[in-house]
């Protein structure tokens, strides 16, 4: 019995092409398509598909935020993500997150089958590339173990995510929306963080997460 | 993937190649991987074609890393 995939990517031609490339293999069946990764988790709450093929750098709830929060509403399902990036942070983010693969995206022959497959049976897949970097890092001692700020260590991952949408700019209400929330919820969780991180509004929201890397400016632009 | 406005014109580019070059580069691999299962026969000449895009793709990969960093890097620009 094939294995039931959601792809996630915001570009269509690249789902054309892994649904194509998909379709070749008996052992896997695409049953649906998104562009974000808010229509992500609404497909996987309702379908409950077996594994989902996530891009990392989705607009609004990126990859990494999107595969947490599925995995929140389906833990059995089994998320690869797929990353033009190889940094490790990108990894790391990942695989924190529950991804069960990290799989670059390359123009030749590309691992995705393969991957998917050692996924499928419980495994987990990191593309050579990315292994033999991290393997590197790990032997010269200065693999950073994490992603984020000591300062933030105390936010639950549901903050983090409202963290960096606050400082995105986004008001509460397009918070309570990308993430199927209510909107005082979201204004729950920024005062819990305030409180957590010592700030008083949202410009020192938006500073600690500039400052630690959670977000990033378009450079010369200033924080509030 | 949707990225602020930046006045910044290399961070543009960088962003460029990142969201609107490389997913072109590796959807005409895919495309490439598929004509090579339907006609093994030209699989060697496929082959070369393939090695070619991935030296692209490396160059936008790296050049898109420099210009415009992942945005999970912390304080990547």
């Amino acid at each position: 019995m094939p294995n039931d995939v959601l792809l996630v990517d915001d570009h269509k031609i690249m789902r054309d092409g892994i649904k194509a490339i998909l379709g070749r293999a008996d052992d896997f069946r695409v049953v649906g398509e998104a562009e974000t990764g808010t229509d992500a988790v609404q497909f996987v709450k309702k379908y409950k598909p077996d594994m989902v093929l996530m891009d990392i750098g989705l607009p609004g709830l990126n990859g990494v935020e999107t595969t947490a929060e599925i995995l929140r509403h389906h833990p059995e399902c089994r998320v690869a993500v797929l990353s033009m990036y190889d940094d490790e942070h990108s990894v790391v983010g990942a695989i924190r997150s529950g991804a069960r693969a990290f799989i670059l995206k390359r123009a030749s022959d590309t691992d995705l089958v393969d991957a998917l497959r050692i996924v499928a049976r419980g495994g987990s897949y990191l593309s050579p590339q990315v292994s033999d970097r991290l393997l590197s890092r790990i032997q010269k001692g200065d693999l950073e173990s994490k992603p984020a700020g000591a300062a933030l260590e105390h936010l639950a991952p549901r903050e983090l995510q409202v963290l960096r949408l606050v400082a995105d700019g986004k008001t509460s209400k397009e918070i309570a929306t990308i993430l199927d929330l209510r909107e005082h919820t979201i204004r729950s969780y920024r005062k819990t963080m305030m409180k957590k991180l010592g700030v008083n509004n949202v410009a020192g929201l938006t500073q600690l997460a500039l400052s630690t890397g959670l977000t990033q400016l378009p450079r010369g632009a200033a924080a509030e | 993937m949707k990225r602020p406005s930046t006045d910044d014109p290399l961070r543009r580019v960088g962003h460029t190649l990142h969201d609107d070059v490389a997913p072109l580069l590796v959807a005409a691999g895919l495309q490439l991987q598929l004509l090579r299962m339907d006609h093994p026969a030209a699989a060697a000449q496929v082959n070369e074609v393939l090695a070619t895009l991935e030296g692209a793709m490396d160059h936008v990969r790296q050049l898109s890393q420099e210009l415009a960093p992942s945005p999970f890097t912390p304080n990547g620009s």
